[in-house]
């Protein structure tokens, strides 16, 4: 008996060790434990909370409710600052509830990339940043003891970030991007959390008064490696996650499974020579954009977006560009 | 002349430049290189004197503040930014959103032809400060919008620099600036959305839109909705 306890035991853990990388210490297979244990919480894991969110020069909030309902997620999101708006996520799309048109950015995912879109795997994120318990005494978050994870970049091509899990839940109570220099770009962190909570019917029903935004892989289309404006150099553990193509632009969406970028081709009109290149960065977003000429004349913009140090957006739009439009130069 | 200019460009690094002086250096800036060159040295020097990393200064804000006719060191849009965003500001309008941005551009700009020199810098210097969504509440770009008028760090200033040779036939007309700027506005916002594989972008169209009348608070015209009448299957 204690022997096949002993058996099954050692499997797991090889399993454990094959599913996050054998190198890994005692302390990072804890934290990757954990973190498995978090990307399940998030999506069966119901609760209530209020969150602060945003940069260190400046906070927004929030209430997010959660349940697991009808094999599946409902989550609400109750902006607390800025124009008054909602938005529930259910199943297969999401309900934004807001007075006139609905415009990008207003209402952003909060816990991103530790929400409800954090891989169920770890085994990609694993091969690009080393998971480690942080070195701390356990911090108070929201009233909850919590233990703390380090997820460093294996390479400095994109961000860090240190997260903070509820010691019971195993919820993401605080999080926080950081760049190389240490800078804190982007953070959330729950005020207060409740995880015996039901959802009210009405807070997850509002479909017929808002608007839709559908999940989009159905108008995804299939790019290979070898299509044109594929970057060729990719950070690694980079696969794109979608592309969608129009008569006049191209969209392709990339991602590690924590940060993401997306590559943006334009057809701008007639030209005789290609642009110098600018790029900028607004917290932790950057964008990198130049013009090209095109074989036949056209004038192609390229723009690439994205949560990544501007330097690697600059590689990946360098790689996009084709050889003839470098030789045109 | 020469020392002429140079004064101009003496003032504009001041941030007591005038429209005249402005326009002078701009005209200036496309044809002469040793001037593009006197122009990033002035600010090498200014950010020496004002303490800063010589790596932070990014020339394209510098050309669009002389384009905004705002002083170099004094920046009125972050403090703005900044009040226009917080929550106690409800009744800012929302509606500066679909303004053409080319009525925010100034006059002179708005009657011909952006300057070649500046177009691609201007793209994306120009882009965030007209941004108005600040009503909207989005933390990201709030900061974006207070961090780019003030001491963000320019990532590429040597790209900034080149900016200014472009060839002539890259420049684009106010109307096609706005348009390109908008365009990237909605580039950078899509990443405050949702995480990838999620449509949120402008192609897609709306299914149900509900425009909610100025007079009532949301939630309560919500739950009225909901609770007139059983849940949609």
């Amino acid at each position: 008996m204690l022997e096949s306890l002993s058996t099954r035991c050692s499997t797991a853990l090889l399993a454990v060790g094959l599913t996050f990388g054998v190198s890994a210490s005692a302390g990072d297979q804890k934290a990757l434990s954990l973190m498995s244990d978090m990307s399940e919480a998030v999506r069966s894991q119901s609760y209530s909370g209020s969150v602060m969110f945003g940069s260190p020069a400046r906070w927004e909030s929030a209430r997010i409710q959660q349940t697991y309902r009808n094999q599946g997620l409902v989550q609400r999101t109750d902006y607390l600052t800025g124009l008054e708006r909602s938005q529930i996520l259910a199943h297969d799309e999401i309900v934004c509830i807001h007075e006139g048109q609905h415009q990008s950015g207003m209402t952003p995912d909060v816990m991103k990339p530790f929400g409800h879109n954090f891989p169920s795997s770890l085994s990609a994120l694993d091969q690009s940043y080393d998971f480690a318990l942080a070195d701390l005494q356990s911090e108070r978050v929201a009233g909850r003891q919590t233990v703390s994870i380090w997820i460093t970049p294996e390479r400095p091509d994109r961000y860090a970030y240190q997260i903070w899990l509820d010691k019971a839940s195993k919820l993401p109570l605080k999080a926080e991007m950081t760049n190389e220099q240490g800078r804190v770009l982007r953070r959330y962190q729950f005020v207060s959390l409740d995880t015996e909570f039901t959802m009210p019917d009405n807070e997850s029903r509002a479909a017929d008064v808002g608007h839709t935004l559908q999940f989009s892989k159905k108008n995804s289309v299939d790019v290979s490696p070898e299509s044109d404006w594929f970057p060729s150099w990719l950070p690694k553990g980079f696969h794109i996650q979608q592309a969608i193509e129009s008569d006049d632009n191209i969209r392709m969406t990339f991602s590690d499974g924590l940060a993401s970028f997306s590559l943006f081709v334009d057809r701008v009109g007639q030209g005789r020579s290609s642009s110098s290149r600018v790029s900028r960065q607004w917290g932790p977003v950057s964008a990198t954009v130049e013009d090209i000429l095109t074989q036949d004349g056209q004038r192609v913009r390229l723009s690439v977006v994205g949560e990544l140090p501007p330097m690697t957006l600059d590689k990946v739009l360098d790689s996009a560009i084709p050889s003839y439009s470098l030789s045109m130069k | 002349m020469k020392n002429r200019i140079r004064e101009s460009l003496s003032a504009l690094c001041d941030g007591e430049c005038d429209e005249l002086e402005l326009r002078r250096v701009l005209n200036h800036v496309e044809n002469d290189a040793e001037f593009r060159e006197q122009w990033a040295n002035f600010h090498l020097i200014g950010a020496a004197m004002r303490g800063e990393s010589v790596d932070t200064v990014d020339l394209s804000k510098g050309i669009l503040q002389a384009i905004e006719g705002e002083p170099m060191d004094e920046v009125p849009g972050a403090g703005q930014a900044s009040a226009s965003t917080s929550a106690a500001a409800p009744d800012v309008e929302t509606s500066d959103a679909t303004q053409p941005k080319a009525s925010v551009l100034p006059g002179w700009m708005v009657s011909g032809a952006v300057a070649a020199s500046v177009t691609m810098a201007v793209l994306l210097g120009a882009r965030v400060l007209s941004v108005p969504d600040v009503t909207v509440g989005s933390a990201d770009m709030t900061l974006a919008k207070a961090e780019a008028v003030q001491s963000v760090p320019a990532v590429m200033p040597q790209s900034s620099v080149a900016a200014a040779s472009v060839a002539a036939d890259t420049q684009m007309s106010a109307a096609e600036l706005a348009e390109a700027q908008e365009r990237l506005k909605q580039y950078v916002l899509e990443h405050e959305d949702q995480a990838f594989g999620m449509e949120t972008h402008q192609a897609v169209p709306y299914a149900r839109v509900a425009n909610f009348g100025q007079d009532s608070g949301i939630r309560e015209r919500v739950r009225a909705e909901v609770s007139a009448g059983p849940a949609p299957e």
